[in-house]
Parts: structure tokens; C-alpha cells; sequence
């Protein structure tokens, strides 16, 4: 089972911005999607979501998501958008507990509770949600969208996360956090495609990632043939040393020089 | 996630619902309260305890009680409550609609529109082929307003929503010139009306329930208790939508046609509601927001919360407006906008860091 994303193409007004994106993301992994501002990383993502209007096609689980009902993309996929307004004042507790309105999970009440656990938030449910941080809200959001999806393998298919720059605003503890729960997702047989900024985070966390520049993946496969110097060089347009930490051979990412 | 188990899970995290069913108890009680204040004031000296007297058979009630009763107090009573219930109801869905505490009907130009279309029925109706004015009968102006009030929602909404997300500046503006332009279109159509229609207008226009009777709770009822009836399908998709409309489609909302229900039933509710009753406003700002206040915004029990607060408010209001100047009345829409307009400021004043104009 995968996500198959072809010939992808957005434009705005005059502009394109994709132009003819293919994208590929097998469940029980993670995929990640990097490159630099406006690379149109986030275009792709939102095109895939249908949030943004595209042309191509996109499957999931083997269907054309243009032509499945929405409780049924509810069901088996849940989005993590960049940013969000919440209108009126809703509480913790009850903003996650939107993730049961798609209905599927509806009789497990626990997930909720259980959701904001793994966030690392489980005493915050009753407070309100538009006091909290930008980072606490974010966690709160991917409660939230946990929630909707909680069980990775339903029935037999796999379940999907969508997230949006899921760690750009938290502090390195929750960051690792959050990491921790798209790997776990992904072993236990769930899909998870995430756009990051952090390369040192997306080495860390990555089965697959797609490097994308000017509209276009300049490269994509597994961490160590996509995270080279020559890729990122030409991604970022700035030198970059791509190492490995010798006890692990997870890969970092440092930059060359303050100056141009 | 698999750690999950291992903590001690808050299950059943407090939340405010327990509280929202104990005001929705106490919402009955209230309403039965303010019902029988309604029935017991009024110009005639017919007491509420004479009423009761009557009703339990105790003490048959005059000739003249029971006309009071029948056909005065109670016809009166239960318009006052559709009215109230539908404005009430109407904001608190415009308001999940448009994401934003200060979308009204009445504010907005949604209920110009609405009365747009009830003036153009009682001045222009007599034009309409009398085998078409004797079937459509009483319902020609609530329909009118229906149709008044649904195309002013969607151009508001089509004007001032992109993507999506609300500006609260621009729907407050478009409001306006919705507001100026329904007003104008009224303003000729006064013009040209002869004076019967001008005296239904005068009366109409300056919003009351003295005119009561019980062809007009006919007219009214059934578009409201459908509009009403239809409110509960809205609550789980409108509590989606303050996530945003991406947001809500993601979760599994349908948001088109939820958009398209709510635009209906505030249409709906509002237009008969301003046919019978004329322009009462701040009734679908303050009982919501009082409402949010005490028990939250979800609108599961919002809704029907709302209902019953604007049924009663209303009711309320209207023994007012019969005793401050008894035995003469004042227009309920006096009375309500005394009351409410200091609320909205409230609001504004509270607001004022978080509005986007």
C-alpha cells in the first residue's frame, strides 16, 4: 500500500508552481519532504491533501483520493496543517476531541486522553486552547489529528499522516517527541509524509527524503543517496558538509561559513 | 504512543458539557417562567392567577378572560417564542458560519435583506394574480423575507469569506453596504405604498409582537421549527469549521453542504422571523455569547441552549415593552436593542485586541 502522487502541477495566477511533481511514499515509512523557502514543499503537501487546487493525480491505498468521499479520506488519513485559527474559546479537551467527528474511531473515547498523553500534554485538557504557546498548540493540533487516525493499519490498509513542518515550533525536547511518534507510526505499519525544515531532525527521522528546489524534486530516495553535499549544495545554493556521528552513523548537516 | 498505556490516562477529562446540560434543564425552567409572566401581563386586568384559576377549572374563566387568553396572550406568547428561538438560533449558526462571535443577522444586513423582501411583498404583493395571492395567503411575506435573507447571506458570504477564512472587517463593511442598499430598495418601495400599507409598514417596520395572531404564528411556525429542527445536523460540522474549512474537510465534515444547510436555516428563520415579528436585533448576538460564556462554544448544546435563552429573552422582553409605558407599548425592538446594544459594546470593547480590521 502507498501514496502515489504523478505529474503533480499547481499554479497561481501565471506562476507554476509544480510542474510535473511525481511523489512517492510507501506505508511504513517515514517520508520527508525538505528543500528550501519556497521551493514548493508545502505546495505539494497541500496539493496531495486536495487543499490546494492541482492538477495530476493522487492515490491512496490504491484509490484516486479526487474520488473518495470525505469520511473516507477522514478515515484514512489525517492532515497537520503549518498553522491553524481556532475560532471562539474551545478547550484543550475539546479541540481533540474533534478527531473523533470523521466517526470512525467514534466509540473509543479514550483516544482523546491517550492522544494528549503522547504529546506529552495529558494534564492540559481542560484549559483553553487560544492561551497555550504556539508550541503547546501545535502539539495539541497533532493530538488532535492522532486522534482521527490513532490505529496506523485499519482493516487491513494503512492509515496516513500528513504534517506540515509538524516540529517547526517546538523546543528540542518535544521535537524528539514528536519524532518519536512519527517513527512509532510508521513501524507499526502507518504512513507518515511530513515537510521539515530541520535536516539534522530529518536525518534522524527519515526513511525516504524527497529534496525539493524551484518546483521541482531534484532528488529523493533513501537518507544517505539524497543527503549528499552535491544534492543540498544545489538545493540551498550554500555549502553544506553532510557527516555521519561515528557511533551511530546517523547523518548531520553543518553549514560551511557565516559569510557569503 | 505505545508508552501511552504505561501513564495513568485522564480518560474523562473534565469538560463543560455536564455544566451545559444543567443550564439546558435550568433554560425549561425559565422559559416556563417567563411563559407565564407573558400570559399574566397585558392591558386588561386579567391576571396570571385568574388564568390558573380558570385553567384548573377552579374558577371558569369570563367570557373576556378567555378571548384575552386565547386570542391575545397566547397567540402573542407563542410568536414571541418562535421569534425569539429563531433569532437566537440564526446567530449562534451565522456566527459558527462566518467563525466569528459578531456575525448577526441583524447586523449584518441579512435581516435588511430579510425585511427587503417583506416590504417588496406587502407593497407590491396586491400586483401578484389574486389566484396566486389567495394560495400563497399569509406565507407571500414570510416567503418574501425567506428570499430577501437568503440571497443578502450569499452575497455576504461570497463578499467577505476567501479560502476559507472570514475578515471580520469585510463582512462587517459588505454588512453595511448590504444594510444601505436593502434600506434604499425599502425606502422606494415606501414611497410608492398607499396608506394601509404604509400603516402595516410603520407598524411592522418598527419591530413588535402586539399584532399577534394566530394566522401569523401559522405563517411563522413551520419554517422556524424546520429551520430549528435542522440546527442539531449543523452542531458536529460547525464545531469542525472554527478549525477552519480545510481543517473541517479533513476531519470528515462535508462542508458544502453544511455551508449551504446553515445558509438555508438562517435564511429560513430569520426571513420569517422579521416578516412577522419586524426588525428586533441584538436577540442572535447576546444570547449566544452569553451562552459561550457560561458553558463553551460547542455547538451541540449551543444550539438548542440558544433556543430556548432567546425564546425566554424575548418573551421577556416583550412583558417589558407592555409595562413600561402601560397601558401603551413600546416597540420590543426598542426594548431589545436597549438592552443588547451595551452587551455587543462589551463584546467589542473585550475584542478589540483580537479583531483583524
Amino acid at each position: 500500500m502507498t501514496l502515489s502522487a504523478k505529474d503533480i502541477q499547481v499554479t497561481y495566477g501565471r506562476r507554476k508552481i509544480l510542474n510535473g511533481v511525481n511523489f512517492d511514499a510507501p506505508a511504513g515509512t517515514v517520508s520527508v519532504i525538505v528543500g528550501p523557502n519556497g521551493s514548493g514543499k508545502t505546495t505539494l503537501l497541500k496539493a496531495m491533501t486536495g487543499d490546494v487546487p492541482s492538477k495530476g493525480t493522487v492515490i491512496l491505498n490504491g484509490q484516486d483520493t479526487t474520488k473518495m468521499p470525505g469520511w473516507q479520506l477522514a478515515s484514512q488519513r489525517a492532515v497537520l496543517p503549518q498553522s491553524l485559527s481556532v475560532a471562539f474559546t474551545f478547550t484543550v479537551a475539546e479541540i481533540v476531541r474533534m478527531g473523533l467527528l470523521s466517526g470512525v474511531d467514534a466509540a473509543d473515547s479514550t483516544l482523546p486522553g491517550r492522544a494528549l498523553d503522547a504529546v506529552g500534554l495529558s494534564t492540559y485538557g481542560p484549559r483553553f486552547y487560544h492561551e497555550l504557546s504556539g508550541g503547546e498548540q501545535q502539539r495539541v493540533q497533532m493530538a488532535r489529528v492522532l486522534t482521527q487516525v490513532w490505529h496506523p493499519v485499519q482493516d487491513g490498509a494503512p492509515r496516513w499522516l500528513f504534517l506540515d513542518e509538524p516540529v517547526s515550533s517546538l523546543d528540542i525536547g518535544h521535537q524528539l517527541t514528536l519524532i518519536r511518534l512519527m517513527r512509532d507510526y510508521a513501524e507499526r505499519g502507518g504512513g507518515v509524509i511530513a515537510v521539515m525544515h530541520d535536516l539534522n531532525l530529518t536525518a534522524m527521522c527519515a526513511d525516504r527524503v524527497t529534496v525539493m528546489a524551484d518546483g521541482q524534486v531534484i532528488a529523493s530516495g533513501a537518507v544517505d543517496s539524497v543527503l549528499t553535499n552535491e544534492v543540498l549544495a544545489r538545493a540551498y545554493g550554500c555549502p553544506l558538509q553532510v557527516n555521519a556521528i561515528p557511533t551511530n552513523a546517523t547523518h548531520f548537516v553543518l553549514p560551511q561559513s557565516a559569510h557569503a | 504512543m505505545t508508552s501511552a498505556s504505561d501513564f495513568n490516562v485522564a480518560t474523562d477529562m473534565p469538560d463543560r458539557q455536564a455544566l451545559a446540560w444543567r443550564v439546558h434543564l435550568g433554560l425549561w425552567a425559565f422559559l416556563a417562567v417567563s411563559g407565564a409572566l407573558s400570559l399574566g401581563t397585558g392591558a386588561t386586568s386579567t391576571s396570571l392567577a385568574t388564568l390558573l384559576l380558570g385553567i384548573t377549572g377552579i374558577q371558569p374563566l369570563s367570557m373576556m378572560d378567555q378571548v384575552v387568553l386565547f386570542e391575545i396572550r397566547l397567540p402573542r406568547l407563542a410568536l414571541g417564542a418562535l421569534v425569539g428561538a429563531a433569532l437566537a438560533v440564526s446567530g449562534a449558526v451565522m456566527q459558527g458560519l462566518f467563525r466569528n462571535p459578531l456575525a448577526d443577522p441583524g447586523l449584518v444586513g441579512v435581516g435588511a435583506g430579510a425585511g427587503l423582501g417583506a416590504i417588496t411583498a406587502i407593497v407590491l404583493g396586491g400586483l401578484l394574480p389574486a389566484s396566486l395571492q389567495a394560495m400563497t395567503g399569509s406565507y407571500l411575506v414570510a416567503f418574501a423575507a425567506f428570499l430577501g435573507g437568503w440571497g443578502a447571506t450569499i452575497v455576504l458570504y461570497q463578499v467577505s469569506t476567501r479560502n476559507g477564512r472570514t475578515s471580520v472587517g469585510t463582512m462587517l463593511l459588505a454588512g453595511i453596504a448590504l444594510g444601505a442598499l436593502a434600506g434604499a430598495a425599502s425606502g422606494v418601495l415606501v414611497y410608492i405604498a398607499d396608506d394601509q400599507q404604509l400603516r402595516d409598514l410603520t407598524f411592522w417596520g418598527l419591530g413588535s409582537l402586539a399584532g399577534a395572531t394566530w394566522t401569523k404564528v401559522m405563517a411563522a411556525a413551520p419554517i422556524i421549527i424546520l429551520a430549528l429542527l435542522a440546527s442539531p445536523f449543523l452542531a458536529r460540522g460547525l464545531n469542525g469549521l472554527a478549525l477552519g474549512e480545510a481543517a473541517a474537510h479533513h476531519m470528515g465534515v462535508d462542508v458544502q453542504p453544511l455551508k449551504r444547510m446553515a445558509v438555508l436555516s438562517v435564511a429560513a428563520a430569520t426571513g420569517a422571523a422579521v416578516a412577522v415579528a419586524g426588525g428586533i436585533g441584538f436577540i442572535g448576538i447576546v444570547v449566544p455569547h452569553l451562552l459561550r460564556l457560561a458553558t463553551g462554544p460547542d455547538h451541540r448544546l449551543l444550539l438548542p441552549n440558544a433556543a430556548l435563552l432567546g425564546a425566554s429573552l424575548l418573551i421577556l422582553a416583550d412583558v417589558i415593552s407592555r409595562l413600561v409605558i402601560a397601558p401603551a407599548e413600546l416597540p420590543i425592538g426598542i426594548v431589545t436593542a436597549i438592552l443588547g446594544a451595551p452587551v455587543f459594546l462589551w463584546i467589542l470593547l473585550k475584542r478589540r485586541g483580537m479583531m483583524d480590521l
